[in-house]
């Protein structure tokens, strides 16, 4: 029996290897960093519908937490064993290309752009040299999320300028219950991301058109002032929080208000029961402000071992494309996420796309309008005119801007001599794109 | 012929530790020479040895590697031998407390940094709400984001999960104490603190010695829970060599420097290894 079984499943394997050997069947693998379990079963939902529609094309996901994707890039396009492609954010994407591992893939785009109307905003942080090295799959903006029952019971109405949110962190500031606002300042992404809600509205930019570095100037300093002086209304502690700290502080009501995505919703909606969550715009300074923000959007890159084979290439690009369908892609969006992976092309956000059909989008309708509305005015720290600085990579990975923040929360120095730090340690990493 | 035996015998360890050590310095060192510039390598010679020792966050790095390990190891070394004292006793639920203990050696560091920043959390940590329940402070102490407590907070959490190898190593070297030695010296009248001080702490020396170098190369190479919990902050105090060269390889895209910080660490380790057990440590007899 033992001996049978042994014969059939070697004729199984026999027969499948050679209807791959003759190409009859393609398997393709990509990489992504969502983690947790609802978002590997988002992702597979869209690789069912795609195999039910190309029955010769298998797609496999292997998930790479977000921590190792450096490290796991880099070894594996060291040893030649890269996946076909892989979800990155901007500076992973610089990263894979300076090891030379990724193609370019501007054809793909514009195939995709033809259909469904990427908006440019978000292009720009993957094009450099003439070409386009990452599709955006969705973006992430940030808005300044609050609690609408602890703003009425003060008698407050959502600040617009940073004078009337100075103002109402302060009034709504009770410790230890609460704090008016939730503020970072560790050398992590969360921090770098609020730096630039503030920054960006005030005018800050990085580089200048030419790849300069331009950090050092009144805007930026008038930013970090601003940062430290509200910061004083932010939890004990906070200085050291990431995502878990900010998230649970603030569903149990220790905090009134905080720059974040719009992802909340859906813990809202599940585990609190509660629709006692709006935003407003991030607000900026009432003189000589800008109306922007952060965006943060995510792409995928294809790297080069998929290139060797021309059909595999053109299964992988079938992939990605598919992912971009309306309805795939709001499954990867509001069915992830909602509020905070937000979809970047004009055919999803157009009023009869099935994105705004999803549940939790229509619970929190306006927060979600507010956050597709957001995306035209978003901007990503170091992209503000493209990728005018290779630099930019090291920049992040390295937390300039938190450390920026650091010493002036933490360190207690001036924000002058602060921003002069951050304009040096740029200066040392920068790579204008020539 | 013995001795050909013997190499023959040992030549598949030598082998592998040849792939699995041997190759890999060599690729460090050989590609600390280089810069990778858009998968191009290109061979700067000395440069990136030159960018590093002018570095002065290098040197602040090192400092406080040779910090977390002088600490480390004043905690790492007194802690276990008095646990393993303890645990060479007999009493009720001995062979429990040695289950137990192996328990911080088990955890994964990722487990325990994940407990750690819950634990020590100012606003909702467990820690927090203890000392402020019993009276001991007034407002919560930031453990992690305080540039005052987050290296001493760091260095307790990496010993606390050192501490089960080294009671164990100095456990088995108790072990091998000859009662009746111990046994006539108590007849002889020597008390408590004269049988540990003139047999047992010589015939531990040489566990302990080498319980000192694990934990010395150890200590020095951490990596996971300072990276998971501060990444070297706040304001670089928890900054040590590792976390420098995984943040310049991994974040800084600057692979040829970071090859260029661990092979001058790789390097001065072996230097250390090689003092140590030719002329300091003393092979047990």
């Amino acid at each position: 029996m033992l001996l049978k079984r042994v014969w059939m499943l070697s004729l199984v394997a026999l027969v499948f290897g050679t209807c791959v050997a003759f190409g009859e069947i393609i398997e393709i693998v990509f990489w992504h960093h969502e983690a947790p379990a609802y978002r590997v079963a988002a992702f597979q939902q869209v690789i069912d519908a795609f195999e039910k529609e190309y029955p010769n094309i298998r797609v496999r996901q292997e998930v790479v937490p977000w921590g190792e994707a450096w490290s796991r890039t880099a070894a594996a396009i060291r040893a030649g064993t890269t996946p076909d492609f892989q979800f990155d954010i901007p500076d992973l994407n610089l990263y894979a290309y300076e090891l030379g591992g990724i193609i370019p893939v501007t054809e793909l785009v514009e195939r995709i752009d033809a259909k469904y109307g990427f908006l440019k905003s978000q292009l720009l942080m993957y094009q450099h040299h003439g070409e386009i090295w990452g599709v955006p799959i969705w973006t992430m903006p940030m808005v300044l999320i609050y609690r609408p029952s602890m703003l009425e019971e003060a008698g407050i109405l959502p600040p617009r300028t940073w004078e009337e949110l100075l103002e109402a962190a302060a009034k709504l500031t009770k410790p230890p219950e609460r704090y008016g606002i939730m503020l970072t300042a560790g050398l992590n992404l969360l921090t770098q991301e609020l730096a630039w809600c503030f920054m960006a509205p005030s005018g800050t930019e990085l580089f200048d058109a030419n790849g300069n570095v331009t950090f050092n100037s009144p805007q930026t300093i008038r930013a970090v002032a601003f940062y430290k002086e509200l910061f004083k209304y932010s939890p004990p502690g906070s200085a050291a929080w990431i995502w878990g700290e900010a998230e649970l502080n603030f569903g149990a009501g220790r905090i009134a208000m905080m720059p974040y995505f719009g992802g909340l919703q859906k813990r809202f909606l599940e585990d609190l029961k509660s629709t006692d969550l709006a935003a407003v715009p991030m607000p900026m300074p009432s003189e000589c402000g800008y109306a922007r923000t952060l965006t943060y959007p995510n792409a995928v890159h294809v790297f080069k071992s998929a290139a060797k084979d021309p059909k595999r290439l053109e299964a992988v690009f079938s992939f990605i494309e598919f992912m971009m369908k309306p309805d795939m892609n709001t499954i990867l969006t509001a069915g992830q996420e909602p509020g905070s992976f937000v979809p970047l092309t004009e055919a999803m956000l157009a009023p009869d796309s099935p994105y705004w059909n999803h549940p939790t989008i229509k619970a929190f309708l306006d927060l979600n309008r507010l956050l597709v509305r957001e995306i035209r005015y978003g901007t990503l720290y170091g992209f503000e005119h493209g990728v005018v600085n290779l630099g930019i990579g090291e920049i992040i990975g390295e937390n300039v801007l938190g450390e920026v923040l650091q010493r002036v929360v933490v360190g207690g120095e001036s924000p002058e001599a602060a921003v002069a730090w951050g304009q040096k340690r740029m200066e040392e990493l920068s790579r204008p794109v020539r | 012929m013995r001795g050909k035996i013997g190499f023959v015998l040992i030549a598949p360890v030598l082998v592998l530790i040849l792939f699995s050590y041997g190759y890999p310095l060599f690729d460090l060192i050989r590609s600390s020479f280089f810069v990778t510039r858009a998968g191009v390598n290109e061979y700067v010679g000395l440069f990136n040895y030159q960018k590093v020792l002018s570095s002065s966050i290098f040197y602040q790095a090192v400092v406080n590697s040779l910090r977390w390990t002088g600490l480390s190891l004043a905690i790492q070394l007194s802690v276990p031998l008095i646990l393993a004292l303890a645990l060479n006793q007999r009493f009720w639920g001995n062979s429990l407390a040695r289950v137990l203990m192996l328990v911080p050696w088990i955890m994964p560091t990722v487990v325990v940094a994940i407990m750690l920043r819950w634990l020590l959390e100012p606003n909702v940590g467990l820690i927090n709400h203890f000392l402020r329940s019993l009276g001991i402070v007034r407002t919560p102490i930031d453990f992690l984001g305080s540039t005052q407590s987050a290296f001493l907070t760091l260095v307790c959490a990496n010993s606390w999960q050192f501490l089960p190898f080294g009671t164990l190593l100095i456990l088995a070297g108790l072990q091998t104490i000859p009662h009746d030695v111990l046994e006539a010296a108590w007849v002889d009248g020597a008390g408590v603190w004269q049988r540990f001080r003139y047999i047992i702490f010589p015939l531990l020396g040489p566990v302990i010695g080498f319980v000192f170098f694990l934990a010395f190369v150890w200590n020095f190479n951490t990596l996971g829970l300072i990276w998971l919990t501060t990444q070297g902050g706040p304001l670089n105090t928890t900054l040590t060599l590792p976390v420098l060269i995984y943040r310049r390889a991994f974040r800084g895209f600057a692979m040829g420097e970071a090859a260029a910080m661990g092979s001058l660490a790789s390097v001065a380790l072996m230097i250390v290894g090689v003092f140590y057990f030719k002329y300091l440590w003393k092979r047990p007899t």
